[in-house]
């Protein structure tokens, strides 16, 4: 069986690497708390080529303007309907803000739209459990960015749908809580935490290698 | 004691009672000949649903005709005069004594006795009663042996068949109304008119193809009570247009469905497949790629895309964004560029120059530019298509985007200099004649030095490239074709040092291009290479605080395969086909349906099958196409596999 790589996702507009420690920091706590064999350094993968492909998980954030070339916004959707999962992560934690509008409008465009995550969804509850959903960063509860607790994080859900049953297998996770600048620190830093707030990645990642 | 005048007249209603009888017993015969006739052919020869539609009307033409024949033969009985002298004719011996008896007056009776007397001793009675039964006799005789020949050949499944082709041509209608008002359907499509798109009209539809939001007019013959129409979860009533004929109006979904009609047991379907209004399609020509200024431009820009819908183009605009900053505060403006009209043509050419100066740009600043168009589609739209956004960065003298001070990849440098070296080859292949052996030798090695000096550099970035920062190495698509130019420039530096820089030429000339590739593909030439952090992962295993696991987790569930699902379903259908085909292609329908969206190919083979089963005949083939259709598409693999590999 081959070893988990964290892969972050490069993109030809804005500014895709603008979280370089997030990588290190959630191997470390894959690495901390189970047992998947995690590869001990991330690569970049260009959204447009076929290696995307061998990533079952990939991170993409940034701060700047989301504009995908017609190869890249191809290339994302055949990786998302196909089992991949794709987390967006807006860096700017700004509802207003230009990544979280230029993100969303492409998303929305490739998917349709993009729906609330219930807070009882097995997202949180995969590893360790977050009873009230998405875990909130200090860059929120500092008033930063929109100055507002999201408390929900949105999806496009995958997979069949037949009779009653939707689609619910998350294909693409898009946050407005800032998990990048929340995370995007050495992991040596976590010595010096009371709590390690990189948990909820454990999750992602957990949920993404087995749902 | 009766008179002559009474006898007459007495024979006169009996003779007029015979006349009616007889006109009606040789018509009869008249109609039955007409069918036994029929019938007789039919044994030889099918008829054509012609002589069925003329069958009755010429039966009763016959009657009529025959009958009025025994009427014109006997119009004689609506005079006094005439029937006195048919009685005169036979009885001779009266000498015209009852025609004058019956004048009153050429002989009233009390002037003329004897005349009178001689009148009535006529035995009209049995004058009338002997003609009465000739007459009858023969008329009965005819009725009698065409009834025989008739029951013979027993017509009855004739006369029905002929009284429906009769009913069917004459009274369309009424066959409706006793009969299945669903049997003949018409739906007229009025596409939106957004579309502009003309309005059709569809006899006897299975499926109807339009684009959402289009109204669909279903219309038969008949009266409307009882009728409805099953769509989705709604249930339509169909409403009566004062002319005998049932409509019911829908509105094209945007997701294929079934409208199910219902008249009493009669049902009957039609697949409605709604045809998307696609968005416009924005193809940016200009700029013709992304690129990083190191000054800050100046000047006009032209942008210019090239826009089509498979409708209508109501307008474009240019959407620039300008966005400055850098690490956590950023800043972005959004501006559009005048609106253009299209005038719902399909295709145009939308042109326009910005004047860079007014836009505020500055170092580190980042502008996006993209062409987006809007459909005229108001009913489900407006479709909103968007071109590529080409992204125009102006550097900064420290990069400021960068976040990691990697330097960036030397790919430009290697491109100045491998295109030096190539013109300096070619100077030095067409000074050859001028110049002594020595001097060219001396040169085409130095060259050679070059080359592999170059080869050298171009070997260190791949290095870099692949590097993944725990002593292994990945591949990436830059390192890839920088693989292919090292090589070349291999096979160059080893005819440059041999003194053929002919040979080496085609070389170089090909190093170049792949140099040029990849310089104007690096899109992210500002941000050099992010180099990974390394994670000691032995270290810190199962070393967290706060290990989860307590919950037990539950194996990914199977994905279930559409075609799987659909496979079953069809087997199902399938095996209805021999029993009850008309079951089996309604099932077929609502397979149909799901397979629209979830597997085209499918619901495209099973529209075979339907027709098929519809038609009554054997849709084996028709579903061994649709069986073959379920196979997922074969995979075309790049080459064999190695050996124990699983592709």
């Amino acid at each position: 069986m081959s070893r988990f790589v964290f892969a972050t996702a490069e993109y030809a507009s804005g500014d895709w690497e603008s979280a370089p420690a997030l990588p290190a920091n959630l191997i470390d706590s894959v690495a901390r708390y189970t047992s998947i064999e995690v590869a001990p350094a991330g690569v970049s993968v260009r959204l447009d080529s076929d290696e995307l492909f061998n990533y079952p998980f990939v991170w993409l954030t940034g701060h700047l303007p989301v504009r995908f070339t017609e190869a890249e916004r191809r290339n994302l959707k055949r990786y998302v309907e196909r089992g991949g999962f794709m987390m967006v992560d807006d860096h700017n934690h700004d509802i207003t803000g230009v990544f979280h509008q230029t993100a969303t409008e492409e998303i929305e465009r490739l998917f349709g739209k993009l729906e609330q995550v219930p807070n009882d969804h097995e997202i949180y509850r995969c590893f360790f459990t977050f009873e009230n959903g998405p875990p909130h960063t200090n860059h929120e509860l500092n008033g930063w960015g929109d100055d507002l607790l999201h408390p929900h994080l949105y999806a496009i859900f995958v997979g069949p749908s037949t009779g009653d049953r939707r689609r619910d297998r998350i294909g693409l996770l898009y946050s407005n809580k800032d998990y990048s600048s929340e995370w995007n620190f050495h992991p040596e830093t976590k010595r010096t935490m009371q709590q390690d707030p990189t948990k909820f990645g454990v999750n992602l990642i957990v949920y993404a290698l087995t749902r | 004691m009766t008179t002559a005048l009474e006898l007459v007249r007495r024979a006169r209603r009996r003779l007029a009672a015979v006349v009616a009888l007889s006109a009606l017993l040789w018509g009869v015969s008249a109609a039955l000949a007409v069918v036994a006739a029929a019938a007789l052919v039919r044994l030889v020869v099918p008829l054509p649903a012609a002589v069925y539609a003329a069958l009755w009307p010429l039966a009763g033409l016959a009657a009529l005709a025959s009958a009025g024949v025994v009427v014109w033969r006997g119009r004689g009985v609506r005079s006094l005069e005439r029937v006195a002298l048919w009685i005169e004719e036979r009885q001779p011996e009266l000498r015209f004594a009852l025609v004058t008896a019956i004048d009153p007056r050429v002989a009233p009776a009390h002037s003329h006795a004897a005349l009178h007397a001689e009148a009535q001793r006529a035995d009209v009675s049995g004058l009338v009663g002997r003609a009465t039964r000739r007459a009858l006799g023969r008329a009965l005789g005819a009725v009698a042996a065409f009834v025989v020949v008739v029951s013979v050949l027993q017509p009855q499944a004739l006369l029905r068949a002929a009284g429906e082709e009769l009913v069917r041509r004459t009274v369309p209608d009424a066959e409706a109304a006793l009969a299945n008002r669903l049997a003949r359907l018409t739906a007229r499509v009025v596409p939106p008119a957004y579309s502009r798109l003309p309005e059709a009209t569809l006899e006897n539809p299975d499926g109807i193809s339009a684009l959402i939001g289009s109204r669909i007019t279903f219309a038969g013959s008949g009266p409307a009570d009882g009728v409805v129409a099953v769509l989705g979860g709604d249930t339509l009533a169909a409403a009566s247009d004062g002319r005998s004929r049932w409509g019911v109006e829908v509105t094209m979904p945007d997701a294929p469905t079934v409208v199910a009609f219902h008249d009493r047991e009669y049902r009957r379907l039609v697949v409605l497949e709604p045809r998307a209004d696609s968005v416009p399609v924005v193809r940016l020509r200009l700029p013709a790629r992304d690129t990083t200024y190191q000054t800050v431009p100046r000047g006009r820009l032209v942008v210019e895309a090239e826009l089509a819908d498979d409708i209508g183009l109501d307008y474009g605009v240019v959407e620039y964004m300008v966005t400055k900053g850098g690490q956590e505060s950023f800043e972005t403006k959004l501006s559009y560029g005048p609106r253009v009209a299209f005038g719902n043509a399909r295709t145009a050419v939308l042109r326009e120059a910005v004047d860079l100066d007014t836009m505020g740009l500055g170092p580190g600043t980042v502008l996006h530019i993209r062409v987006v168009a809007f459909d005229g589609n108001d009913v489900t739209g407006p479709g909103k298509g968007v071109s590529e956004t080409r992204t125009l960065r102006i550097a900064e003298p420290e990069d400021s985007v960068s976040i990691n001070p990697a330097p960036p990849l030397p790919i430009d440098s290697m491109w100045m200099s491998q295109r030096r070296l190539n013109m300096k080859t070619d100077t030095l292949i067409r000074n050859k004649p001028r110049l002594d052996l020595r001097t060219f030798v001396n040169t085409s090695s130095a060259y050679g030095n070059a080359q592999d000096e170059i080869r050298q550099r171009a070997i260190a970035v791949i290095r870099l490239l692949e590097d993944d920062g725990v002593g292994g190495t990945f591949e990436t698509q830059v390192s890839r074709m920088l693989r292919e130019a090292v090589d070349l420039m291999y096979e160059a530096r080893v005819y440059l040092g041999i003194a053929q820089p002919d040979s080496a030429m085609p070389y170089m000339v090909r190093v170049l291009e792949i140099l040029d590739e990849i310089r104007l593909a690096n899109r992210y030439y500002l941000r050099g290479v992010v180099l990974p952090e390394v994670v000691n992962v032995e270290r810190v295993r199962l070393t967290g605080e706060d290990p989860a696991g307590k919950e037990v987790r539950e194996p990914r569930r199977v994905l279930e395969d559409v075609r799987l699902r659909l496979a079953a379903r069809i087997e199902r259908a399938a095996a209805l086909a021999r029993s009850d085909p008309q079951a089996a292609a309604d099932s077929l329908v609502y397979v149909r349906v799901a397979a629209l969206v979830e597997a085209p190919a499918v619901a495209e083979a099973l529209e075979g099958a339907i027709e098929q089963l519809r038609r009554g005949v054997a849709a084996d083939s028709a579903l061994a196409r649709v069986r073959r259709a379920l196979e997922p598409a074969p995979v075309r693999l790049r080459g064999p596999v190695e050996w124990g590999g699983i592709p």
